[in-house]
């Protein structure tokens, strides 16, 4: 049975379609990444699944259990760590745990212990009767997980949680969620950081405009942009008709830019090179770089939607 | 139970919050000290100057010639000036109109006045005031002292004088000149000493008004129990929705109603708590007396919380985030304290913004825990608390409501 089952979902406000029929299946055990630029429509999809929005139609099913028939139920098979640190700021990492775990019907003894446990799980254990307002980002965000992780959740849902937090919590957070997963925690992980997904997930949904428009390991992704190349170039283009000129040129299939670089996905790479620098360089853009990549999720995304992920 | 534990989180976020403790417990404490010390003449003084001529009730129950003379002297068109005196048959409707403050004054000849006065023994004329009213009050006790120690001198003379003539026998007519002379010396003497010992007026005072501070104390606990209950309620039922928690918790496996239920719980905590501290505090720091009913006290205390409460869900339930909210709450709150007497006691206040004020939520409030004070009946307490209880509880479940219909 799948941890979790996603039908025909649709959710739309004021007639424009969020959520636009989407289909998923994650296998127990599994990280499944969910992946996609702003606005692409994960976070209603986390909320839709977490039983906070009733969708326009279609089903959701955790663990064989309906989301939205049997609400109770539903909710305690998942463990929910939303995109903001929701917490307590006045009161201390333990309280705050403490507070969510009899939320989640835990009480005495039993919830001590796993406040603990958790609070060992997250690395914070030394600083657990700090006040979280005292906590920096990253200390937060992992008290923020691992308030969805107190009743030993079969399904942890993580909204963007490495959200504006500096690498060496990053970090923590992602060992954090391998730890889980090795605990038999499966785990549905959104973010728009291809990177993450990448080192942490087994099979990836590519979304936009609030579809799936992929979905497979990273293996069977990177095949559906073929034999292509992708060329990132370091230079700064703000001018929209230097992105066009790159466009126009034979030989090149997608073209987008993001930070400071100018991804090109092109059959042969090598071929088109030239003409790519020459049309930059011709628009009077300085070059710093230049690096011929094999296709990752920032250039299947490009391949599949001719845009980049952080547009 | 987890509405218990929301409750209690709810309680914990209001004691740790440094900027809403200044605010609900030093405020008010400060204010009382402030309001009590500056406004005191009120309270000692009348309320307002007598301003012109007051209405005097007149209750004279005697039968006899003698309480008719007494009620006269207050119906003398020399005092029309001053007193606008109206009879009634009984005691209790001249103390009824006076609680009623359909009069300021009144006064009550009693049953069997002139039949105790001819034989000589004490009797009493009453004069009854309402404590907001208290120079109208001693002007009448003053015209009241004035008849009875000349009743008194009468009656005395009468007495001494059947006494002297019992003692003599006969007098003969050559003896009258010195025995009247003896009996003028001994009749001044006689009244001199005598003074009120045999009639005496009787100031009634079964209410005998509240300090300034008294006053205050009751009035800024009532007005910061509203602003405890708006912050951690009206307030906090906001925040939490803006900063995601309440989402969060209704991912849990907590039912929406306990949710609620919780979140109200912990509201009439903080108000309990609130109520609570300023009523000890007050009572230990300016040695304020809230009355000798510890009952009638905790019925108002627990009236007030609940009503508290139930305005602040009922705010949180019409405000579409915590600043509006915040405007919604100040407003209120400082409406009805204006107007009930919060600032400025309601007897100070023009007649129209009396009537208004004594049925906003401070006046209802202030007005009752003034009555404890005063030692008023617990009677006088029950309409004022069922009056909040019910307010409270309707704003409770029409703000429930509203706040399930919007998804908690």
């Amino acid at each position: 049975m799948p941890i979790l089952e996603v039908r025909g979902l649709r959710k739309s406000y004021n007639g424009r379609p969020v959520v636009a029929g989407i289909d998923l299946e994650m296998k127990d055990g599994e990280v499944f990444g969910l992946l996609g630029p702003n606005g692409a429509g994960k976070s209603t999809t986390i909320s839709i699944i977490s039983g906070l929005i009733k969708p326009n139609a279609g089903s959701v099913h955790i663990a064989g259990v309906d989301v939205f028939r049997d609400q109770m139920a539903a909710r305690r098979l998942i463990g929910v760590v939303p995109q903001d640190i929701a917490l307590y700021p006045t009161l201390t990492a333990r309280e705050n745990l403490a507070f969510w775990g009899h939320m989640y019907g835990l009480n005495g003894a039993p919830l001590r212990k796993r406040v603990d446990e958790v609070l060992e799980l997250v690395g914070l254990a030394d600083r657990a009767d700090q006040r979280i307002d005292k906590y920096s980002g990253g200390m937060k965000r992992r008290i923020n997980i691992g308030a969805g992780l107190l009743h030993r959740p079969k399904l942890l849902l993580m909204d963007e949680p490495t959200v504006g937090i500096d690498p060496q919590s990053r970090n923590h957070i992602l060992d954090t969620v391998r730890e889980l997963n090795r605990q038999g925690t499966s785990v549905l992980y959104t973010s728009h950081y291809m990177e993450e997904v990448e080192v942490l997930c087994d099979r990836i949904a590519i979304m936009d405009l609030g579809k799936v428009i992929a979905c497979g390991s990273l293996n069977e992704l990177r095949l559906l942009v073929g034999d292509k190349d992708v060329i990132s170039i370091q230079a700064n283009v703000s001018d929209a008709r230097v992105l066009e000129g790159l466009r126009a040129l034979p030989g090149i299939d997608a073209v987008s830019k993001d930070d400071g670089h100018v991804r090109v996905v092109a059959p042969y790479g090598r071929k088109v090179l030239g003409d790519a620098v020459a049309c930059l360089v011709g628009a009077g853009i300085k070059v710093r770089s230049i690096e011929i990549k094999e296709p990752d999720l920032e250039g299947v995304f490009l391949h599949l939607t001719g845009k980049a992920l952080r547009d | 139970m987890r509405l218990i534990e929301l409750a209690r989180k709810d309680v914990l976020l209001i004691l740790r919050d440094r900027k809403a403790l200044m605010m609900i417990i030093v405020m008010p404490f400060v204010l009382t000290a402030i309001l009590g010390g500056a406004l005191g003449g009120i309270f000692r003084e009348p309320a307002s100057a007598i301003g012109g001529a007051f209405r005097l009730i007149i209750a004279n129950e005697d039968k006899g010639e003698i309480g008719g003379r007494v009620a006269e002297v207050f119906q003398a068109a020399e005092l029309k000036k001053l007193l606008i005196p109206k009879s009634v048959a009984t005691r209790d409707e001249a103390l009824s109109a006076v609680d009623k403050k359909e009069a300021s004054v009144a006064v009550v000849i009693p049953v069997d006045f002139s039949e105790r006065v001819l034989r000589g023994e004490p009797v009493a004329v009453e004069v009854y005031q309402h404590p907001d009213s208290p120079l109208r009050g001693s002007i009448v006790q003053a015209i009241a002292m004035a008849v009875t120690d000349h009743l008194s001198a009468v009656q005395t003379a009468t007495a001494t004088g059947l006494e002297i003539w019992g003692k003599s026998g006969a007098v003969r007519p050559q003896d009258l000149a010195r025995a009247a002379a003896a009996l003028a010396g001994q009749l001044q003497a006689a009244a001199e000493q005598a003074g009120r010992q045999q009639i005496e007026y009787q100031a009634v005072e079964p209410h005998k008004g509240v300090t300034a501070f008294q006053y205050y104390a009751a009035a800024m606990a009532v007005m910061f129990c509203l602003f405890a209950t708006t912050s951690s309620g009206a307030k906090s039922f906001l925040t939490e929705r803006e900063d995601g928690t309440l989402q969060r918790l209704l991912t849990t496996p907590t039912p929406r109603w306990q949710i609620v239920v919780g979140k109200l719980v912990g509201t009439l905590l903080n108000a309990l708590l609130e109520m609570t501290t300023l009523i000890v505090a007050t009572a230990l720091v300016f040695r304020v007396s809230w009355g000798h009913s510890p009952l009638g006290l905790a019925i108002m205390v627990l009236a007030v919380s609940v009503g508290a409460s139930g305005v602040a869900i009922f705010i949180a339930s019409i405000s579409r985030n915590s600043k509006v909210a915040d405007l919604v709450s100040l407003l209120f709150i400082q409406l009805s304290a204006l107007v009930g007497g919060s600032m400025v006691p309601l007897s100070a206040l023009p007649e129209g913004a009396k009537k208004v004020g004594q049925f906003t939520f401070n006046g209802i409030a202030n007005n009752a825990f003034v009555s404890i004070m005063e030692g008023r009946p617990p009677s006088a307490i029950v309409a004022p608390a069922l009056v909040l209880v019910v307010a409270g509880l309707a704003l409770a479940l029409i703000g429930s409501r509203r706040l399930a219909a919007q998804g908690v």
